[in-house]
């Protein structure tokens, strides 16, 4: 029997579990999903309220302040990003402006320090707020923190004083046994037993309540739909813009995050489901034209992904139900904690263990025996040059970049699952590392992730659905076409950044231009870049006269470079490019750790990326089964794994078109492809040869409006839809699918650029570039997709090997 | 009949008829190949047929080809060809994987270097 059992594995289970374990009791907490930070605490705001909001005297009131109160000294224990950023409340009009003077009052009663700003001032701290904004409330105290963080370091550093994390144990029964202690049967017929029940099962808090006490509680699920912009590198807002409340909730807002993206949300709206996390398109919709009103410029390009949490809110007294239940002792309520239920979490664990604890007549622990460890290991990204040398010198897979995105190494990912609350699926790496949280949401890093998972956690292929034995190898004798390296200390000519098809034809184009020292640069363990997963035909004819496959393709660009003597060095990350001369560039690899060259010139290659669900908007659930159609590529061609049997094609860009057919040579059935627009986004010749030579519907102007299923994806519904793209209601038809591929069109990828200070152009989203292929910042060149996405590698190996014959021009002028 | 050259990215649109001499004329077309295309697709039409064969010890599976374009009616033969093979390494792009397949008298052969 254990002395405490906490129900729910959200923020606010995990920071009672953690005061709880500073008491001489043996605690346990059950989790009906299968990882912490599941429900409301993965799909929230992200704010730390200051507490101006809520109605004095509540508790809402009492445990925001107390709460916001304790965020710096909690975010440090737990090593956990917070920040102070501070909140306005927009008023547009005199209307709102008097709710602001209320507010205000409000404010005071609660003890928050405010001010009322004008519009001049409004204007001058935040340039990007609409004109029609006309005052504002300040709220210094108001912040921004990470919710799973929080949530699974405060998991760990109970776990780390010896509480127990039981997942997959959804709560069926609460009895009280003959010996007065609490017998808790879960759905599988697991049965736990222990002398105080801490309920804080979020939407489900009701249900257990009522399960043991004569006070009903009701729970409505109140959904709440939000977009993710992509990093935004010029700080649009400073701090988090609310808008003037409305009785559904605090309404709208755009908020800068710690990760550095920008997020905007929420609606507010009541649903029967509990668990129904979809987004909808109405709900989006609200969204985006509530967003508008603060920040008329909101670019709808930049939305990497939409997501959707509940709210559990309490409809007897709508606010915190905390504490014993008079009629159940021993049994205690965290019921109807909604927002601002994260900021509240740390106020809300202390006073309810202290609760417990003094029920039980249980001592505290001697401060000296209390761990502080929190499972915490390095973010490579964060840290200084000198301690990264280190850290990978020691353990070189904290060298090796998986998610390019956000710089997310596989020893922060192992370590991640390694934890003692640790990851066991996808999702839970996402969270606890933001491995795929980035632009492309998971489309390069998710073939490399679950064969880490797998090899971590010891399991069959089976267990992921998505597995392999053998780790990909790179085309063999390409990878040993790059074994040499270059010297750091000597200044290299021309540096190229990436060794596909326009890294290598950049580089081969520089050394017949004359330069002596070329280096390339490959993240991959191999060179050849994305056509090595385009098995294809189809690349060359302009090029070499003949129609050659991608690996083809490749492989006469390697074996040029090396013929040229060029050197390639794969499994190398450049992090960062500073200017001047020479120009110097920061590169991290497992073997050789971190690595500064110096070097003349520089061309850019690095290619470009998909568009990732988020950014097509599509509403519905979030279900596994949905891909984009590189990342399915990769899975097929590279990995020998296939994602599903029932497929339909969501765009119709040219490997999306590629897909339908290879998934159809593969045994899988091509439903449809749809496409919104009046024409295939591909080449005509695509749709010729992958659909309609294999019977495979196109269906212009039509979109999907729907994905289905909760685990795993179970159908799309797909619209027609009129003039201005939108779905004509009544053409709705239904597909029984697994698998949903999006083929929506490439951006290139632009990180490093825009870190090396590039100006870029707004319509390509790469670097802008003169007619010799250089940017604004001298030595720079870039060529193939990174500057542009090109229909043809033809054309990529032409412009390119231009940007590398100017590269090599500008070194010579330099030396 | 009409159709659309799939011989390069700019995807022609075709017209070919049989005229009463027997011969074939193709209008419509911007280049050799185009014609070429048009006649083959309008008697016999062909394809490049792309895809993988299992490497004995192996999950990634090596890419192989068609070493030429083979009869369309053809493809459902070659792709169970290709699901019935397994090579064994070293293999070099060009290698014959399977000698004729299909009774097409066209050689499969590997598109990557393993080894």
């Amino acid at each position: 029997m254990d002395d405490v059992i906490v129900i729910g594995a959200g923020v606010v289970g995990c920071s009672v579990a953690r005061s709880l374990v500073r008491y001489n009791l043996n605690v346990r907490v059950l989790e009906s999903g299968s990882d912490v930070a599941e429900g409301a605490s993965k799909a929230n705001s992200a704010i730390v309220h200051a507490g101006f909001d809520a109605k004095p005297g509540t508790n809402k009131a009492k445990f925001n302040v107390l709460g916001n109160r304790m965020f710096e000294d909690v975010c440090r224990e737990l090593r956990v990003p917070f920040r102070r950023n501070g909140s306005l409340v927009l008023a547009f009009g005199a209307e709102d402006e008097k709710t602001l003077a209320d507010l205000a009052a409000r404010a005071a009663q609660n003890g928050v320090p405010v001010e009322i700003i004008d519009r001049a001032d409004l204007h001058e701290r935040e340039p990007n707020v609409s004109p029609e904004a006309t005052a504002a409330l300040w709220a210094p105290t108001g912040g921004i923190c990470c919710p799973y963080e929080l949530t699974f370091r405060s998991a760990e550093n109970a776990a780390a004083n010896g509480a127990e994390f039981t997942f997959d144990a959804k709560v069926s029964s609460v009895k009280r046994a003959e010996d007065g202690a609490w017998q808790i049967t879960c759905a599988d017929g697991r049965t736990f037993s222990a002398k105080a029940v801490v309920n804080c099962a979020g939407v489900h808090s009701d249900e257990l309540n009522n399960l043991v006490s004569a006070t009903k509680y009701n729970i409505q699920a109140r959904r709440g739909e939000y977009l993710m912009l992509d990093k935004d590198e010029d700080g649009t807002f400073s701090a988090t813009m609310f808008q003037v409340p409305s009785k559904m909730g605090k309404g709208i807002l755009v908020s800068p995050t710690v990760d550095g993206t920008v997020i905007v949300g929420p609606t507010a709206e009541d649903i029967p489901d509990k668990e129904d996390c979809a987004t909808t398109r109405a709900g989006l919709e609200k969204v985006v034209a509530g967003a508008r009103r603060t920040y008329p410029k909101l670019p709808l390009g930049k939305v990497i992904t939409e997501f959707s949490g509940l709210r559990a809110h309490e409809t007897t007294v709508s606010d915190f139900i905390l504490g014993e239940a008079p009629d159940a002792p021993f049994f205690f309520n965290a019921v109807g904690v909604e927002s601002p239920g994260l900021t509240s979490a740390p106020a809300i664990g202390v006073y309810l263990a202290d609760a417990v604890a003094a029920k039980l007549g249980a001592s505290r622990k001697n401060p000296s025996l209390i761990s502080k460890d929190v499972s915490w290991w390095p973010k490579t990204r964060e840290l200084p040059p000198e301690e990264l040398a280190e850290l990978v010198a020691r353990e070189p897979s904290f060298g090796r970049v998986v998610c390019r995105c956000e710089s997310i190494t596989e020893g922060e990912i192992r370590a991640a699952i390694r934890a003692r609350v640790g990851a066991r699926t996808l999702d839970g790496i996402k969270r606890r590392t933001r491995s795929g949280m980035g632009r492309c949401q998971g489309g390069f890093c998710t073939p490399r992730l679950i064969e880490i998972l797998g090899a971590e956690l010891g399991l069959p292929p089976e267990a992921f659905l998505l597995s392999r034995k053998t780790a990909p190898k790179g085309l063999a004798d390409m990878s040993k076409a790059s074994t040499s390296s270059a010297s750091s200390d000597a200044i290299v000519d021309v540096l190229v950044i990436g060794a596909g098809p326009a890294g290598l034809a950049a580089a081969c184009a520089a050394k017949e231009e004359g330069a002596e020292n070329v280096l390339v640069l490959e993240r991959d363990d191999a060179p050849g870049g994305i056509l090595q997963q385009c098995i294809h035909n189809g690349f060359g004819l302009h090029r070499f006269k003949e129609e050659l496959t991608g690996p083809e393709y490749a492989q006469r660009y390697v074996d040029q470079a090396k013929a040229l003597g060029i050197p390639v060095v794969c499994g190398t990350m450049v992090l960062g490019i500073e200017k001047g001369t020479p120009i110097r560039v920061t590169t991290m690899s497992p073997r050789g750790g971190l690595k500064i060259y110096r070097t003349k010139s520089v061309v850019l290659a690095m290619g470009c990326r998909e568009r990732p669900r988020g950014a097509l908007m599509t509403p519905g659930t979030r279900p596994a089964g949905v891909y984009t159609a590189g990342t399915v590529q990769r899975l097929v061609n590279m990995d020998g794994i296939m994602p599903g049997k029932r497929v339909v094609i969501l765009g119709s860009g040219d490997i999306g078109l590629i897909m339908a057919r290879r998934l159809t040579f593969s045994g899988a059935k091509v439903l449809a492809c749809i496409e919104i627009m009046k024409k295939s986004s591909g080449l005509m010749r695509n749709v010729v040869q992958c659909l309609n030579d294999y019977d495979i519907p196109l269906l212009l102007r039509h979109t999907v409006t729907d994905v289905e299923g909760v685990e795993h994806v179970t159908g799309v519904k797909v619209s027609e839809v009129d003039d201005d793209l939108k779905p004509i209601p009544g053409t709705e038809t239904h597909y029984d699918c697994d698998t949903l591929v999006l083929s929506c069109g490439l951006i290139p990828e632009n990180e490093l650029t825009r870190k090396a200070g590039i100006e870029m152009d707004p319509t390509t989203r790469g670097p802008k570039v003169d007619a010799g292929m250089a940017t604004s910042v001298p030595g720079i060149f870039a060529g193939g997709n990174v500057v542009r996405v090109y229909d043809l590698v033809d054309w990529v190996s032409r412009d390119s090997a231009i940007a590398g014959k100017n590269a090599a021009k500008y070194a010579s002028s330099l030396s | 009949m009409k159709m659309i050259c799939i011989n390069c990215p700019k995807g022609c649109e075709l017209d070919v008829e049989k005229l009463a001499d027997g011969t074939i004329k193709v209008t419509g077309h911007t280049c050799p190949r185009g014609e070429a295309y048009g006649k083959a697709e309008f008697e016999n039409p062909t394809r490049m047929v792309t895809g993988l064969v299992r490497v004995a010890g192996m999950r990634k599976p090596l890419p192989v080809k068609t070493k030429v374009a083979i009869p369309k009616a053809k493809i459902k033969d070659v792709l169970f060809a290709l699901s019935q093979t397994t090579v064994q390494l070293p293999v070099a792009i060009g290698d014959v994987v399977i000698p004729a397949v299909a009774d097409t008298g066209v050689d499969i052969v590997a598109t990557a270097n393993f080894a």
